[in-house]
C-alpha cells in the first residue's frame, strides 16, 4: 500500500455533500439491491459511475453491430445477453428486434461458448460481441487464442472492450466532477491488482478503496473512504483482500497483452479517449471482425433523448432523467443504462422502493 | 442489520462475477464447478495450479481468481468496527 499523503482535492463539495463514485456495474447493482443509499448517514451520496459495459457502448457503435446482421454471409451474431436489448440510435432497433426479423443473433456465457459455435458451424461466420473491462477481456482474448490454435476461419470477435484507467481520467479531468471518493471495481482489480488502481490517489488524487459486493464489504469500503475524507487523506485501501493481490492475475493480464493493444475508443457521454480501448493486435487480424467485414462506425443517426451519457458520468441520477420511467423502463429502454441490470437506471428503477 | 437474499441467480449477463467451488479438473484446461447446487463448466486456465476444492470468482465462463478463505474470514470480523464507525458519521 502506498505511503499516506495529503489529499490534492477538495474534501468537500461546494454543496457540503460528500460524493462517491463506484465505477463498477456489480456494485451499481449490489447497492441498488441491498438499499445501501438508505443506510448512509445524510450528506453522504453514492453515484454510478462509467462501470456498465453496455452503458459506455455508444449508439454509433450499437448500429455497427445492428449492421453485422445485415451483411450477406447471414453471420452468426454471438453475445452476452444483455447486448441484445441495446437499442442503436434509432429507438427500438435492437438485435432482439433483428432476430425476430431473421438475423441469427445466439446468446452465449462465455467467449468460449462462441468458439464452440464456430466449431460446430464450419459453414457459418461467427462473430463474437467482445464487450466489457479488463475482467471480460482475458477471457476474450483466450477465445481467439483458441479459435487460432484450431485454425477455426470463421470466428472473429468485434472488440468492445474497454480498459477503466483512462475513462476515470478522463471524468477526472472535467472541471464540473465533483466526487469526493471512489470505490474501485472490485473485478477489475482481481485482474489488474492493487497496482492498476493506484492512480486514483497517486495521480488524481482522491481516496479509494478496492472493494466485494456482499453488502457487508460495500459498507466497509464506504466506512473506509469517509474515515479518509474525515481524515484528509488520499490513498489507495484493499478492502477486498480475499481475491485482489497486489499484481493482480499475471495470467490473465498475459493473455490480454498477447491479443490486444490499446487504441482510442469511444465511450457513451464521453466521447473518444486515447489508448482506452482493446482493439485486436496486428498479428490476429484474422480474427478481427472489423477488419474482415470493414466495419465502419458512423456518426449516431438520430437523437433518443437519453441521458445515459450524463449517468455514466455521475452528472444525472436517473431519476433526473426526464425519460426515466415514463418512455424508458426496463420492458422498452431507450438507453442502455435502462437495459442491462447493472445499469444505473434499471437498478435504480427495480430497486426504487429500497434505494432512498 | 438485515440483508437481502445473497444467492444470486444465474445470469447470462456479462458482467457479474459470481464465486462456485471446484469439483473436478479436466485436462483441457475447463473444470467442473457448482454453486447453490448447480453443476457447470468453466474454464479454469486463469489460475495457477487450480484444485478441487478451491473457491474461485467466475467471470463470463473465466475463474479469474482464487478466494483466499483467511483473509474472507478476517474480513468478516471487521464488522464490528464498521458498524461503530458508520454510527460516528451519522451523529
Amino acid at each position: 500500500m502506498p505511503e499516506t499523503r495529503e489529499s490534492s482535492k477538495e474534501h468537500k463539495s461546494r454543496d457540503g455533500i460528500i460524493r462517491l463514485m463506484e465505477v463498477c456495474g456489480t456494485h451499481t447493482m449490489a447497492i441498488a439491491r441491498n438499499g445501501i443509499k438508505s443506510l448512509l448517514p445524510p450528506g453522504v451520496k453514492l453515484i454510478s459511475g462509467p462501470g456498465c459495459p453496455v452503458c459506455v457502448t455508444p449508439p454509433q457503435v450499437v448500429d455497427a453491430v445492428l449492421g453485422l446482421s445485415e451483411l450477406e454471409c447471414r453471420p452468426v451474431i454471438a453475445t452476452y445477453g444483455d447486448m441484445i436489448r441495446v437499442p442503436g440510435s434509432r429507438p427500438g432497433d435492437t438485435l432482439m428486434k433483428r432476430r425476430a426479423l431473421g438475423a441469427d443473433v445466439r446468446i452465449v456465457y462465455s467467449p468460449v461458448d462462441a468458439v464452440e459455435l464456430a466449431e460446430k458451424e464450419r459453414d457459418r461466420q461467427v462473430i463474437f460481441l467482445g464487450a466489457g473491462f479488463e475482467t471480460t477481456a482475458p477471457g476474450t482474448a483466450a477465445a481467439i487464442g483458441a479459435a487460432a490454435d484450431r485454425g477455426l476461419k470463421n470466428f472473429t470477435v468485434f472488440s468492445m472492450l474497454k480498459k477503466v484507467e483512462p475513462s476515470v481520467r478522463a471524468l477526472a479531468s472535467d472541471p464540473s466532477f465533483s466526487v469526493q471518493g471512489f470505490l474501485c471495481p472490485g473485478h477489475v482489480a482481481v485482474v489488474t491488482g492493487e497496482k492498476g488502481m493506484k492512480f486514483f490517489s497517486e495521480d488524481l488524487g482522491y481516496p479509494a478503496v478496492i472493494s466485494g459486493f456482499e453488502p457487508e464489504e460495500i459498507l466497509k469500503a464506504i466506512t473506509l473512504l469517509l474515515k479518509q475524507i474525515r481524515n484528509g487523506e488520499s490513498k489507495l485501501e484493499n478492502a477486498y483482500s480475499t481475491v485482489v493481490s497486489a499484481d493482480g492475475n499475471t495470467i490473465a493480464q498475459e493473455m490480454m497483452e498477447k491479443y490486444f493493444a490499446l487504441r482510442s475508443d469511444i465511450w457513451r457521454g464521453l466521447g473518444l479517449i486515447p489508448d482506452s480501448g482493446f482493439g485486436i493486435r496486428e498479428e490476429y487480424s484474422d480474427m478481427d471482425a472489423e477488419k474482415r467485414f470493414d466495419i465502419k462506425i458512423g456518426e449516431p443517426k438520430q437523437d433518443s433523448g437519453c441521458h445515459c451519457g450524463d449517468v455514466i458520468k455521475g452528472a444525472m441520477e436517473p431519476s433526473e432523467c426526464p425519460l426515466f420511467g415514463k418512455a424508458c423502463v426496463p420492458e422498452e429502454p431507450v438507453g442502455p443504462c435502462m437495459v442491462s441490470p447493472e445499469g444505473a437506471c434499471a437498478a435504480a428503477w427495480k430497486y426504487r422502493d429500497v434505494s432512498a | 442489520m438485515a440483508f437481502c437474499d445473497r444467492n444470486e441467480r444465474m445470469t447470462l449477463d456479462m458482467c457479474l462475477a459470481v464465486p462456485f467451488k471446484i469439483k473436478e479438473i479436466h485436462e483441457d484446461g475447463s473444470a467442473l464447478a457448482e454453486r447453490g447446487g448447480v453443476m457447470r463448466s468453466i474454464n479454469v486456465s486463469f489460475i495457477r495450479d487450480p484444485r478441487p476444492g478451491d473457491h474461485v470468482i467466475v467471470h463470463a465462463g473465466f475463474a479469474i481468481e482464487r478466494i483466499r478463505e483467511k483473509q474472507a474470514q478476517e474480513v468478516m470480523e471487521s464488522y464490528d468496527e464498521l458498524v461503530k464507525e458508520l454510527e460516528a458519521m451519522a451523529k
